[in-house]
């Protein structure tokens, strides 16, 4: 069976293609959202999922979030007493997800389709791969989130003869897809985003900003408190998309802050966001030459679009108010199903057929010389334009600048500056050349291959004797090869993870744990005590009476964050 | 068109109909299954549509222009001369309908010069008008219905907002510039920001006062017009218009505000006033004869020169540009001429000398060298054919140093031998040895051949000169010590073209390995001159 899996900064979903249509599949807590957060306990044994968001605030440096941001880099993060690079983390959330999956299908899954964000580049993509194989599944396909999302709301419109933009801002990336649905093709005209541009931003602002009205110094306080505010924080954010006003207490050093915030001041204090939001929509606009009035729709994805800010800027950037009757976080999820289903030739999908696009000009570094012989030297030549449909191979010719060179060295880049300094560099081939031919016969030929799932295969060829140099995009650092990946599989196979029968108490603890650390004075009494009552009874019980008491002691936190309002 | 043939469909057809074809042709090579297939069928279907929304465009402009024609003619306005053309019936011949039934085998037709149909331009060009006094920003088209955008409520006038623009740019804070265009909000709306683009760098790019060059960047990098995937071409255009223009403001401004607020020293007030022609004889012999100061003269000229070309005629008069740029005509340098006349001819004289042992008086030393330089350089001024003995000077980059000393010194020693004569300091032999020290200095130019002779020569003769004095002393003042001290010099001056000859490889190649002839030279030279130190009381 094919899953589809939509792999986010802030929470992750899987699911299937069934006989109705997408379903997505509960994970062991019962919700269809798993928050993408690791904690490792006192024993070493890993948790993931709403478990692990909640130990953010009680255990925060044993926590791990948003690591769909470092995905594509070397870093590495120490939790327990181990050191995990990105694809792991990304690997243990798959792992878990996989689970649950396997456990409400009652079959073994060995591959499928995650979603990534359209703009991801080369390194972020194979890292997301590399999840993939860690976790122990073949990764089919990689499909591009606003895709998925357009495919969520494709379905279930039926939109025909339609052109549509969707706007995905997910806890840490921003993406824009302009799409046009005809006759059973879905065409992706444009594609543009922010990679670093997410509801974490939002965040840290509210962050930055209440700590500078408390007179709170980030860097003084103990990791906990941080932790609560950073809580608190978030859900005042999500306050202020309902509400005008948001009202917030932490205690920091024995002392008890209160603060609230006005939507207004939110606003123009999420200025600077709101203009790099822009800057991604007037380009996918300009490059598919779309204007407002031709668009049919406008879709709103990702659970930071839920921000009012958002609404009000698609508004007057575009002249209309947009679609969100998919819920925001699931349409992802959705989609990357429908492709899973569309992928396994499910009946229902054979009509139709999707086209993506590359969402960066991809190039090589070349010196100029202008009429003044004067040579200049780190300019950027495209050979692939960026929106352009993949899979896509271009070649372009180029010779060497002086007689005699022995051999040519490409560079090879990814962005729109016309200058290499302000581009992303992906990797480095070196051509030999015959430095008894002159410049004409040294040119070489040089051929981008971009296929669909955004690898980029370069192949550069000499012309005057046919041979030819491939490259191998090794040098990024941020990619594992292959070899690591084997070695990190093994050390990946020996962490623990709770069993899931036991996810479900130890969920109901973690949150119990997170209140009480959040709450004050005598409401932490009556925490403490519902608390210690509930752990003596999964010491004492069998398992049914346990889940009974789990789910009173569940009602009684959430009466108890209902009376707190939260 | 092949394109329409890849997708099996009429030429004629609707965009719904290609659509259609190419969502056929897709479900049968989709595009992981089948990737090249795909590539063709994709790269059809993006041509059959820009074809088609090309003809589309100009189908509409023609019912436009008909539907205007007819309203004028009901409403008595119609005169035969008033027929505008919003078309060009040859772009679209093809589109006959009875030939477009046809298979295209039959009849090859042109392709289609997608860059004559343009999207219509808002702002006719010619209307643009320059303010008549000297303050005016604002360059626009003062017509407002032009370049007024209806936006809901109320219009937007493109005019003011250039204005507005303008000003906040002479604040020369681009972040503040930045700031404003980020938070315009009537900028929000992308159909407003589309409608004004073109109008707007249209203005920027025939403007007479256009706004600093990094202004201009934030503009147009706020329009998201400067990326490196092509925009429209004609807009590209626009923006390199509008940059130019910008550049050639600024830069002239920006000279005009140096020249007037820089300390200038003697050298180019000197050269100022000589460009001007205010510059006195005495000037402009100085000017003319040191080295480096003619073709400095050029540079300072230049300056202040727009990128077209044209002299800025409040800096520089054209008869004295004229002037130097003669001066700095390589072609017809003949102090060049007269330089190598003056040391070749030195170096011939005492060669001669001592090869045939007279004359050996200094007088007669003089005589010669008179003579053969005179020769030497009639014979050039003949052969350049010019007999004006205005003195030009060289080039900084082609006259060696070694040459302006020779030239400097030469008649000095050779002065002074006439009232000094040793028998220790025989000023011929060091007048040799000076001379091919200062050839070994300014390093014989290579690519020529008499050059690197005469200095071969000079060189080996000091080379054995000095090997000789070294083991035998008393040959201090003999002809044979400067013969080997020449030949000395010869070494060092061409130890890489020897090297070169000797092992046929490639002159940078050289530089590297053959230094130790040039060190065994040095060595000896400062082995002669030490033990000729040593010999002196």
């Amino acid at each position: 069976m094919l899953v589809g899996i939509d792999l986010g900064t802030t929470n992750s979903l899987i699911g299937f293609f069934g006989d109705n249509g997408p379903e997505l599949i509960p994970n062991a807590l019962g919700e269809y959202l798993t928050p993408s957060v690791l904690s490792v306990d006192e024993k070493g044994t890993l948790l993931v999922g709403r478990a692990a968001r909640d130990r953010l605030v009680t255990h925060p440096h044993g926590t791990v979030a948003a690591f769909k941001r470092w995905m594509g880099t070397a870093r590495e993060t120490r939790i327990g007493n181990k050191n995990y690079r990105p694809e792991e983390f990304s690997a243990l959330v798959l792992r878990s997800l996989l689970d649950d999956a396997e456990a409400h299908l009652g079959e073994k899954i060995t591959e499928a389709i995650i979603s990534v964000p359209a703009y991801f580049g080369d390194a972020q993509r194979k890292a997301t791969r590399a999840a993939g194989e860690l976790a122990g599944i073949r990764v089919e396909r990689l499909i591009n989130e606003p895709t998925a999302a357009a495919l969520a709301y494709g379905l279930e419109q039926r939109m025909n003869g339609s052109t549509f933009i969707v706007l995905d801002l997910g806890g840490g990336t921003f993406d824009v897809s302009i799409l046009e649905i005809f006759d059973g093709v879905m065409q992706v005209h444009a594609s543009a985003g922010d990679n670093n541009l997410g509801g974490e931003d939002f965040l840290h602002l509210l962050i930055k900003t209440c700590c500078t009205d408390l007179g709170i110094d980030q860097n003084k306080i103990k990791k906990e408190e941080l932790a609560q505010i950073e809580s608190k924080c978030e859900r005042a954010k999500k306050q202020l998309s309902t509400q005008q006003e948001a009202s917030l207490e932490v205690m920091v050093n024995g002392e008890v802050k209160q603060w609230t915030i006005h939507q207004d001041r939110f606003e123009s204090l999420a200025e600077p966001l709101i203009q790099r939001i822009r800057h991604p929509i007037e380009r996918a606009m300009r490059d598919a030459k779309l204007l407002p009035n031709q668009l049919d729709e406008v879709i709103l994805v990702g659970g930071s679009s839920r921000l009012s800010l958002m609404s009000k800027l698609v508004a007057r950037m575009l002249g209309r108010l947009p679609l969100r009757h998919v819920d925001p976080d699931r349409a992802i999820a959705m989609g990357a199903c429908v492709v899973a289903g569309m992928k396994a030739r499910n009946v229902a999908l054979e009509e139709i057929v999707m086209t993506d696009v590359c969402p960066y000009t991809l190039g090589v570094e070349i010196s100029r010389q202008d009429h003044g012989k004067q040579i200049s030297h780190g300019h950027f030549s495209p050979i692939i334009e960026r929106n352009s449909t993949v899979p896509v191979s271009r070649s372009s010719t180029y010779s060497p600048m002086h007689e005699g060179q022995v051999k040519l060295e490409l560079n090879v880049y990814q962005g729109e500056s016309p200058l290499v300094a302000n581009n992303v560099k992906l990797g480095r081939l070196e051509v030999a050349l015959s430095p008894r031919l002159s410049k004409e016969d040294n040119s070489v030929d040089v051929r981008f291959t971009y296929d669909v799932n955004g690898v980029l295969q370069v192949e550069a060829t000499v012309l005057a004797t046919k041979k030819s140099y491939e490259l191998i995009l090794q040098e990024n650092k941020g990619v594992l090869t292959d070899a690591e990946i084997r070695a990190r599989l093994e050390s990946l196979a020996e962490i623990k993870i709770h069993p899931r029968q036991d996810q479900e108490n130890i969920a109901a603890i973690a949150k119990a744990e997170r209140i009480y650390a959040e709450c004050l004075g005598q409401d932490r009494d009556e925490i403490q005590h519902y608390l210690v009552q509930f752990l003596g009874e999964i010491d004492r019980q069998d398992r049914h009476t346990i889940a009974k008491h789990r789910e009173q002691f569940n009602k009684v936190l959430a009466d108890f964050e209902a009376r707190l309002g939260w | 068109m092949n394109c329409f043939r890849t997708l099996a469909i009429k030429q004629t057809a609707s965009i719904q109909e290609i659509k259609r074809a190419y969502a056929g042709k897709l479900k049968q090579h989709r595009p992981d299954e089948d990737p090249v297939a795909f590539q063709e069928i994709n790269a059809a279907y993006q041509s059959a549509m820009e074809s088609a929304k090309q003809r589309d465009a100009w189908l509409q402009r023609k019912a436009d222009a008909e539907q205007q024609k007819q309203l004028a003619i009901a409403a008595g306005n119609y005169s035969p001369d008033d027929d505008v053309e919003y078309y060009d019936e040859d772009e679209y011949y093809f589109y006959d309908e009875d030939a477009a039934e046809t298979d295209s085998d039959e009849a090859p037709l042109p392709e289609i010069n997608d860059k004559a149909l343009t999207p219509a331009a808002e702002v006719e060009p010619d209307s643009v008008i320059a303010g008549p006094d000297d303050e005016s920003q604002a360059t626009v088209p003062s017509d407002s219905d032009d370049n007024a955008v209806a936006s809901d409520d109320y219009i937007f006038r493109l005019d003011d907002f250039i204005e507005e623009l303008d000003n906040i740019s002479r604040q020369e804070d681009d972040r503040l510039l930045k700031k404003w265009l980020d938070d315009h909000p009537d900028l929000y709306s992308l159909y407003l920001k589309h409608q004004i683009t073109e109008p707007l760098i249209t203005a920027f790019a025939q403007t007479e006062t256009p706004i600093r060059p990094p202004a201009l960047e934030i503009v147009i990098a706020f329009f998201g017009l400067d990326s490196v995937s092509t925009n429209h071409y004609l807009i590209d255009h626009q923006v390199e218009m509008a940059r130019q223009k910008s550049r050639l403001f600024w830069h002239a401004a920006a000279i005009a505000y140096h020249r007037r607020n820089r300390k200038r020293n003697l050298h180019e007030r000197w050269i100022d006033q000589s460009l001007r022609g205010d510059a006195n004889r005495f000037q402009s012999l100085y000017l003319l004869f040191i080295p480096g100061l003619p073709s400095k003269v050029m540079e300072i000229a230049n300056e202040s020169k727009d990128e077209y070309g044209n002299l800025n005629p409040e800096f520089i008069s054209p008869p004295h540009y004229q002037f130097w740029s003669e001066a700095n005509d390589k072609t017809r340098i003949v102090s060049q001429r007269f330089y190598m006349a003056l040391t070749r001819s030195a170096v011939l004289t005492l060669i001669v000398t001592l090869l045939l042992g007279s004359p050996t008086t200094s007088a007669g030393i003089l005589g010669l060298f008179a003579g053969v330089f005179g020769s030497w350089l009639s014979i050039a001024l003949l052969r350049i054919g010019n007999y004006r003995l205005d003195l030009y000077v060289i080039r900084k980059q082609t006259v060696d140093k070694g040459d302006i000393l020779l030239a400097i010194i030469c008649p000095i020693i050779v002065i002074t031998s006439l009232f000094f004569d040793s028998e220790v300091i025989s000023y011929p032999a060091w007048l040799l040895t000076f001379l091919c020290f200062s050839l070994a200095t300014t390093g014989a130019n290579k690519e020529s051949r008499p050059d690197s002779y005469f200095a071969f020569f000079g060189g080996a003769a000091f080379f054995i000169s000095m090997l000789s004095f070294t083991f035998v002393p008393e040959i201090l003042s003999s002809s044979k010590f400067i013969l080997a001290a020449n030949l000395a010099i010869g070494l060092i001056v061409l130890h890489d073209e020897i090297y070169t000859r000797i092992h046929d490889c490639t002159f940078e190649e050289t530089r590297e390995k053959s230094t130790w002839l040039f060190w065994t030279g040095i060595t000896l030279i400062i082995l002669s001159f030490g033990s000729l130190a040593i010999h002196f009381p």
